[in-house]
């Protein structure tokens, strides 16, 4: 299950998880555009369906949550969440702010309270992928780095919670804030950013991993190695 | 074309053991050290069933100019592409109980053997655009229950990929794993009383076989990543 799988690294995901061996699910926010969605389920070669979920309603995301259970079993829960980036806090109404957790957050919780149980059924796990915010922070979008922060304290939490019978991991892909790549690229040791390709791999790897759980990698961070 | 080859010090036994296997299972020409077991045959026939013959040595990483022979015997078995820097030593001694020799034979085999040996090994990994592998503890990352010696040596393992992976960027990848307890070596001999601890400490109850620490570690070895540390150990230690 791929939730969000129409953006660029949602879409890879989506090919990382077919070219696995997996039958996979992506949700798309409604409206998207209906090339987007056909391109990614022909890539898939019928191995891929997509589900639409209303990303100011969660009641669509547990729909469609309840969707994926009933479908007998599911291995792996993956989350891109969108790049949705908001004004700073002081300048965000409060019913801005509810809707960005709504987005940003509460999906993903939504889809854990109804995939849990399956998950841990089939020994499976959860990756939860981030944006560079999370760790980093981010001077003018405060509240989306607030709500990413949020995502990699509710990843490790859910490993210990979830333990032994999901695993729980994060993957901090290169970030797309152009602001953020900017200083990266002044940082960067390799000489080139990570794929959308490369990222799906790195984050299917570790989702694969029978003994990693809680774990955070960061590809790309400045004043990190990498 | 020849096969590439990956390199693992301490290949004969344990997590190495599994690192030699799972090269071969990936098509690479496995070269091995080792100290003073010889290597298993029933490893040696495993990687043959992958259709590799590996390249067994033996070496006393000890001395310098077996780590440089261990390097021509890799070179001179086909392209270097991977180095994992997985040879180490056990010490259960404490700040009370170590002798200077059990510190400097522990930070020579886990941080400057790593080193000594990539930097043999440049031009080979630097032509490949190759990636090295140290395999460090998760007692490295947080200290260690084993005591000064191998929490210290431990945690000098990454600061030798740290500095690797700018020395060497952008061409050769360097990164850690740090595993926690694994079904081999000196796990085997820990007390009844350890283990138990140890497993009800680690979120997923479990611990794993060198073949697993060896699947994440060669799948890192393919990432696009550099100067990275990933913890191996069920949750025990979630930063």
């Amino acid at each position: 299950m791929v939730i969000n799988g129409t953006t660029s690294l949602g879409a890879a995901i989506v090919q990382g998880c077919v070219d696995r061996g997996f039958t996979t699910v992506f949700t798309h926010p409604e409206p998207v555009a209906d090339h987007v969605v056909r391109d990614i389920v022909d890539s898939c070669g019928g191995r891929g369906s997509p589900v639409a979920v209303d990303r100011e309603d969660q009641s669509s995301a547990v729909k469609a949550a309840q969707y994926v259970a009933s479908l007998g079993h599911i291995d792996r829960l993956i989350y891109v969440p969108e790049a949705l980036r908001s004004p700073g806090m002081s300048a965000a109404s409060q019913e801005l702010i509810k809707a960005a957790f709504d987005t940003t957050v509460m999906t993903l919780v939504n889809f854990v309270r109804v995939l849990s149980r399956p998950l841990a059924e089939r020994k499976g796990s959860i990756l939860v992928v981030l944006e560079a915010e999370a760790i980093e922070g981010s001077d003018a979008e405060d509240l989306f780095g607030v709500n990413m922060s949020a995502l990699l304290g509710l990843s490790k939490t859910l490993a210990r919670e979830l333990a032994p019978d999901v695993r729980v991991n994060a993957l901090v892909p290169p970030t797309s804030d152009p602001v953020l790549s900017e200083r990266i690229e002044s940082t960067r040791l390799l000489d080139r950013r990570a794929s959308d390709a490369e990222v799906a791999r790195t984050g299917l790897d570790i989702a694969d991993w029978p003994h990693a759980t809680g774990i955070t990698l960061a590809m790309e961070l400045p004043g990190r190695a990498s | 074309m020849s096969r590439p080859v990956a390199l693992i010090t301490g290949g004969a036994g344990g997590i190495g053991a599994g690192f030699v296997l799972e090269a071969a299972r990936r098509g690479f020409i496995p070269v091995f050290s080792f100290r003073s077991t010889a290597a298993d045959p029933e490893l040696i026939r495993q990687c043959e069933e992958h259709g590799v013959a590996p390249v067994p040595c033996q070496a006393d990483l000890a001395e310098r100019s077996d780590i440089d022979r261990l390097a021509r015997v890799a070179q001179d078995a086909g392209p270097v592409t991977t180095l994992i820097n997985c040879a180490g030593l056990a010490a259960r001694t404490g700040l009370d109980s170590t002798t200077d020799e059990k510190l400097w034979d522990l930070m020579w085999v886990h941080a400057y053997v790593p080193d000594l040996l990539t930097r043999r090994l440049r031009p080979d990994l630097t032509a490949s655009r190759g990636s090295v592998l140290n395999v460090s503890s998760d007692g490295g990352v947080v200290g260690s229950i084993s005591g000064l010696p191998y929490g210290m040596s431990k945690a000098a393992t990454l600061g030798a990929t740290a500095t690797l992976a700018r020395s060497l960027a952008p061409f050769v990848r360097v990164n850690t794993l740090a595993p926690g307890a694994v079904e081999a070596g000196m796990w085997l001999s820990a007390s009844e009383s350890t283990r138990m601890h140890v497993e009800a400490e680690t979120p997923l109850q479990r611990t794993p076989s060198a073949e697993e620490v060896a699947v994440a570690g060669l799948d890192i070895c393919a990432w696009h990543v550099t100067g990275q540390t990933i913890v191996f150990n069920g949750g025990r230690t979630i930063l």
